[in-house]
Order: structure tokens, then C-alpha cells, then sequence
């Protein structure tokens, strides 16, 4: 038998560990701690010490004092330095611990409810209801706990056995543990659980359900957690605790863990997009390079005639202010490229032509073509009107696209090669795309095509197989642009020598 | 009156509580509030002429945090495995949780795999051409549970296999 020292240095100990005890009396007041895994009667989960009162979590197998009895435990320092003293008394309601602050005034009651010789705990004030499994029928001791009340309605205690306990019932005809198991489909779950535990005999002395949550006539929300437990004595228990603290400081807790994971996401997609912008602003300075480079390349020989070097000059000068105009443009617009990546046009009067687009695609690109000697032509046989022809896209990003594509294609055309842009509609037979209303663009080259063991990775992030030189970004960011306006871009092996690269959009205004 | 248990399963924030809140009350709120255990709610509907009441468990989200237990799929008639675009890591731990059906809990039950937030297409890093690899042969479903868009007909698809699996 301990010391009153070494029980208040034990409870000290337990309660600074959080961890839990049992505490038991004898027949002459004296107590005896023990710590231990009382994680059978669910409380285990139960915190210490941060409410007053919230000290001892369980009395177990309690020598009870008779009616007009008291048993004083010693005044013992609980919580955070107050001193508390603990009455078990008597009383005609059965069995009464009083938790006595140093005022003397009561903060916390349990009542107890003896069976024989063994004792069922009704931890009302926490919420605890405690029901026992025999032959196969579970019948409550419970004292209606505000979440039961509130769940089954007015069903009492009214069970055989809380009759047998002395208790007064209030039996309206109903079990309450059968209105609540009616009431909750997880609890009908967990029982076959909790008959498995019992049935089995094997070393599991303990299952527990989980948290669930219970929703009353009045829509409040009821969390809940059971445990099944056979007990040393072969009782089979089934305790039901209301956790509500429990749940808000779980919420609490993963609520923040989960929304900065989120926000970490998040912060891995903006760089994502980020890494695309650059790419756009790089690809942006560097195509007016090309026709400039190529523009002063066909000047330098000094063998053009006047005119057309005047032209050459003209365009190469044009292309240098278009790119002052673009540096100065990003300058101001830094922060809206952003969003301007995930805007687009799909009101057909407003959508971008895609006659416009392509043209302007294949003017910016005819110098450096010229400059390499590969002929580059537009094949709109298959769809008159393109000028006309409006097209789910941002005109910007899808000038970039083809801009992108012809680059691919000049890049790797032989000198004296041929590079076609073709268009056709989704069903001409040529298109080989689907949906109906869609648009098929090909571009195709002849250079050496991709070989198979790129083709996996080709419209990923740095995919550098084929475009040995560049950042590897130019087809990632058609894909990415692409697909946001409902359309997609894909590598179409031929039988003929060469790439083809197929992007299909969406008309404007096609439903 | 005929019930089915429907268990949704998901990694954390993938929307399976709204995708739920959005049939069964037809709301949506825009704040994440992380669930934490189980709550079951009910939703009847008909399926050619035949009454049913769909009882939809929405499991609390499977992370480092919290893992489903078994246990809660017992029962069930039919699974939405919930997996959020925009974080295609999602699809995997679905294709988890589908593997502790079937494998823990012993499950043969019809399943669709909803991918959740297609408001957000836009931002989403799910390529259709991974979904066709990774889930051959799954019913994958766009919804979006903030609009609507495919919500219900999710569930109705998920009740007529789940009754088309009764009557064979």
C-alpha cells in the first residue's frame, strides 16, 4: 500500500505524462494508485489536467461506502498546483465521488451504480454510457447522458438492469442501447466487431470503433466513440463516450496540418506555372532574334537587289521594335501573364481567328526559313474561310503554339526541305480527329521524326530528346495551353519520312 | 424499402464530404472543414420505380493522420473512390483504398472513381492519358461538387450498378 506521499507524487507523475490511473480503496479509506493500460474501459484517449476537475478519469472495482458513509481520499495536489479533495460518500442515488476545490465547493460529481459485486461506471458528467453484453442481449446501466437523450428521445433507464441496480426507472417500454443502435448504422457496424471480440476468447481485450458522428432531430452534431471490451472478471462491456473536446482538438490539429499541405501544393503548382511563364518570356525575345538573325544573314552578302534588301532590313528593324515592345510589355505586365495563361476566348465574335493566327505564325517565321533554304507552305484546301474562323484559344498564347511548332520543324528540316501546315475540319478523313466541330492543324517536316523512345516523355517538362539545344519547354507549354482550351496536341506517326505534329482546337461557339 | 451502403473514400480535401453535401442537400461551402471520423447520412431516390435509400458513409479522409479501417467498408454495396484533380497524387491513394477494399475488407462491389474540383480544370495536373493507363478498365466521372456538374449522376450510376449486381 502506498504512501499518501508516493500517491500524490504517483498522480503528480501520471497527470504531467498524461497518462491515466486507477484508483482504488480499501475498506479503511486508504488508496491505492496504480498507472496502467486502462485503455479497456475507452478511456485512454481521455486528456488530464487541463480542465479543472479533469483529474481522476476512472474509479475501478470501488469498495463502496454505505449510504450515510464517506470515504475521504487525501488531499492531493491534481492539477496545476490546486489542491483537491476527493469524497466518496454514500448517498440514496447510489455511490457519489465529490471533487472539493480548497473552497470546498463541489466542481465535479460522479455517480456510481454497483451491480453485486462488480461495478458498472456511469460516468454521466463525461458523457459516458456504459452498457454489459449477456447471452447475447446488451442491456444499458445507463443515466442518459445529454448526447443519448438527445439521439433515442426520452428513453430512460428504464432496462432490467438498472432495476435490479436500485435505480429508479423510467421505463417507457423502450431499450435505449436498441433506439440507438436503430438510430446509427455505425453502431450496428461496430457491433459485429464487438461480438467478434467477445465471441473470440483469444488475447484482444479491447476494440474500439473510431470516432463517429451523430446528427439529433435539432441537427447538432454528437462525436462519438465506442469500445468493446471483455473484462478480467468475463463481463463484456460496451462503453459509448461523447468526445466532443476530444474531436475539436483533434480538428484543431489536423485542420492546420492538412491545410498547409494544401497550401504547400499550392505553392509547388504557382512555381510550376512560374517555370511556364519563363519559358513564354524567353521564347518571347528569342523569335524576333530568329528572322533579325536571319533578315542580316541574307543583307551581309551585299548581293541582294536594293529593294529587297531595303524589305529584308525593314522587316529585320520591325522585328527588333516588336521585341522592345514585348520586353516593355512584360515589364508592366509581370503579374498578369499569370492569369493571362488561364484566360481564353470563347465567344465566337471575340475568339481569336484562327486564319489570322496562322498567318501571322508563318510570316514571323518565313525569313528564317528563307535563311535555311526550307520552303514553308499552308495547305487550306480542306477548309476554306479560315480567316473567318473563330476558335476556343487566346490569340497570343496560340500565335506561340504555332510559333513553337515551325521552330521544332526548322529546327530539324534538312536544308532544301519542305514543311507544310495543313488544316482540315475533324471529319475530313486527313484530320483523323475527333471530336465532330473540332479543328485539326498538322504540321508536318521532313527531318528525321522522333525516335520511339522519346515519344513517351515528348510534351513533358525538359524534354530535350528531340529538341537537343532547346529548354525543352516549347511542347509542355502547347500541351499545357492547349488542353486548357479544351483542345490537345499529340505526335502522329506516318509512313512517310518526318515529323507530324497534330494540334486540334475547338471551334468558338460549337456546342 | 431497399438500403445500400455506400462508403466514400478519398485522400484528404478531395471533396467527398461536399461531393455528399451536394446530393444529399444540394449545398456547397467553400470552407475546407477537414472531417475527422465518421458521419453517415441518407439520401432516397428511385431507380425504376423501385424506392432506395442510399446510406453514404463519408470516411474521413486516408493521409498520414488518419487511415480508414476496414471495418467501416463492411457491408457496403458500392464504393466512390473521391480523388482531387488538381493533386494527382489523389488518384494513387484512391487505388490504395480501392486495395483495402478488396483485399482487407474482402469487397467485390461496384466502384467509380470520381475526379472531384472540375471547376478547377484549369489547374489540374491530371493527364486524361494517365487516368486511361493507370485505371484501365475503371468508370472514371468528372464532377464538381462547388457546381454540381456530375454529381448526381455519379451516384445514380454507382445505385444502377449496385441494383444491375443484385439482379444477377
Amino acid at each position: 500500500m502506498p504512501t499518501d506521499h508516493a500517491c500524490r507524487t504517483l498522480l503528480r507523475s501520471v497527470l504531467s505524462d498524461k497518462r491515466h490511473a486507477s484508483v482504488q480503496l480499501d475498506n479503511d479509506g486508504r488508496v491505492s494508485l496504480t498507472t496502467g493500460d486502462l485503455a479497456w474501459f475507452g478511456l485512454a484517449s481521455l486528456r488530464l489536467g487541463d480542465r479543472p476537475g479533469d483529474s481522476l478519469q476512472l474509479l475501478h472495482e470501488l469498495p463502496l461506502p454505505p449510504t450515510d458513509g464517506r470515504l475521504v481520499l487525501p488531499r492531493m495536489e491534481l492539477i496545476h498546483g490546486r489542491s483537491t479533495d476527493v469524497h466518496c460518500v454514500g448517498s440514496e442515488e447510489g455511490p457519489l465521488l465529490l471533487f472539493l476545490d480548497a473552497t470546498g465547493e463541489a466542481h465535479r460529481e460522479l455517480h456510481f451504480q454497483q451491480r453485486g459485486n462488480q461495478l458498472a461506471l456511469a460516468l454521466r458528467s463525461w458523457g459516458i454510457e456504459v452498457f454489459e453484453e449477456r447471452g447475447g442481449e446488451i442491456r444499458g446501466f445507463g443515466t442518459g447522458s445529454p448526447w443519448m437523450r438527445a439521439l433515442v428521445g426520452g428513453v430512460g433507464s428504464g432496462s432490467a438492469a438498472a432495476g435490479a441496480l436500485g435505480v429508479d426507472p423510467e421505463d417507457d417500454g423502450r431499450q435505449p442501447f436498441e433506439a440507438l443502435v436503430a438510430a446509427s448504422p455505425f453502431l450496428e457496424n461496430f457491433l459485429v466487431d464487438a461480438r467478434r471480440l467477445w465471441a473470440d476468447g483469444g488475447d484482444e481485450r479491447l476494440v474500439r470503433s473510431g470516432e463517429w458522428i451523430e446528427v439529433d432531430e435539432l441537427g447538432r452534431e454528437w462525436p462519438l466513440e465506442a469500445s468493446a471490451a471483455r473484462v478480467d472478471d468475463g463481463r463484456h462491456l460496451l462503453m459509448i463516450r461523447s468526445v466532443p473536446d476530444d474531436h475539436l482538438r483533434q480538428l484543431e490539429i489536423l485542420q492546420a496540418a492538412r491545410s498547409r499541405d494544401l497550401e504547400l501544393a499550392g505553392l509547388h503548382r504557382e512555381v510550376d506555372r512560374k517555370e511556364v511563364l519563363l519559358h513564354c518570356i524567353v521564347h518571347d525575345l528569342l523569335a524576333p532574334l530568329g528572322s533579325i538573325v536571319g533578315g542580316l544573314s541574307l543583307a551581309r552578302g551585299g548581293k541582294l537587289p536594293k529593294d529587297k534588301a531595303d524589305a529584308v532590313l525593314e522587316q529585320g528593324l520591325a522585328q527588333a521594335r516588336r521585341q522592345e515592345t514585348l520586353i516593355r510589355g512584360m515589364l508592366d505586365a509581370f503579374s498578369a501573364e499569370l492569369s493571362a495563361l488561364e484566360s481564353f476566348e470563347t465567344d465566337p465574335k471575340t475568339a481569336p481567328r484562327l486564319g489570322e493566327v496562322l498567318r501571322a505564325a508563318l510570316g514571323d517565321h518565313r525569313l528564317a526559313y528563307l535563311a535555311r533554304g526550307v520552303e514553308l507552305t499552308l495547305d487550306e484546301s480542306a477548309l476554306p474561310g479560315l480567316d473567318d474562323l473563330p476558335v476556343v484559344a487566346d490569340g497570343p498564347r496560340l500565335l506561340r503554339v504555332f510559333a513553337n511548332l515551325l521552330e521544332n520543324a526548322l529546327r530539324h528540316s534538312p536544308r532544301g526541305g519542305h514543311v507544310e501546315v495543313a488544316v482540315a475540319p475533324a471529319e475530313h478523313p486527313a484530320a483523323d480527329c475527333t471530336p465532330k466541330g473540332a479543328i485539326a492543324i498538322t504540321v508536318d517536316d521532313q527531318g528525321p521524326g522522333v525516335p520511339a523512345e522519346d515519344l513517351d516523355g515528348l510534351f513533358t517538362r525538359f524534354s530535350t530528346g528531340r529538341n537537343s539545344g532547346a529548354a525543352g519547354l516549347g511542347l509542355h507549354f502547347c500541351r499545357r495551353v492547349l488542353e486548357t482550351w479544351g483542345g490537345e496536341i499529340r505526335y502522329v506517326d506516318r509512313d512517310e519520312a518526318g515529323a507530324r505534329f497534330q494540334v486540334k482546337l475547338v471551334r468558338a461557339g460549337h456546342a | 424499402m431497399i438500403r445500400k451502403k455506400i462508403c466514400m473514400l478519398g485522400a484528404f480535401a478531395v471533396g467527398k464530404t461536399s461531393l455528399v453535401r451536394r446530393f444529399v442537400e444540394d449545398s456547397f461551402s467553400d470552407r475546407y472543414v477537414t472531417t475527422i471520423g465518421v458521419k453517415v447520412m441518407k439520401k432516397q431516390l428511385t431507380h425504376r420505380g423501385r424506392d432506395v435509400t442510399l446510406m453514404l458513409w463519408d470516411l474521413h479522409g486516408d493521409d498520414a493522420f488518419q487511415t480508414v479501417q476496414s471495418s467501416y467498408l463492411r457491408g457496403s454495396s458500392g464504393l466512390l473512390l473521391v480523388a482531387d484533380g488538381t493533386r494527382a497524387e489523389t488518384v494513387t491513394v484512391a487505388r490504395r483504398l480501392l486495395a483495402l477494399a478488396t483485399d482487407q475488407a474482402e469487397l467485390d462491389v461496384p466502384f467509380l472513381l470520381l475526379i472531384n474540383k472540375a471547376d478547377l480544370k484549369a489547374d489540374w495536373d491530371l493527364e486524361a492519358a494517365d487516368i486511361d493507363e493507370q485505371l484501365a478498365g475503371w468508370t472514371v466521372l468528372e464532377t464538381s461538387a462547388r457546381s454540381g456538374d456530375g454529381v448526381e449522376q455519379a451516384f445514380e450510376l454507382l445505385t444502377a450498378r449496385m441494383m444491375e449486381r443484385d439482379a444477377d
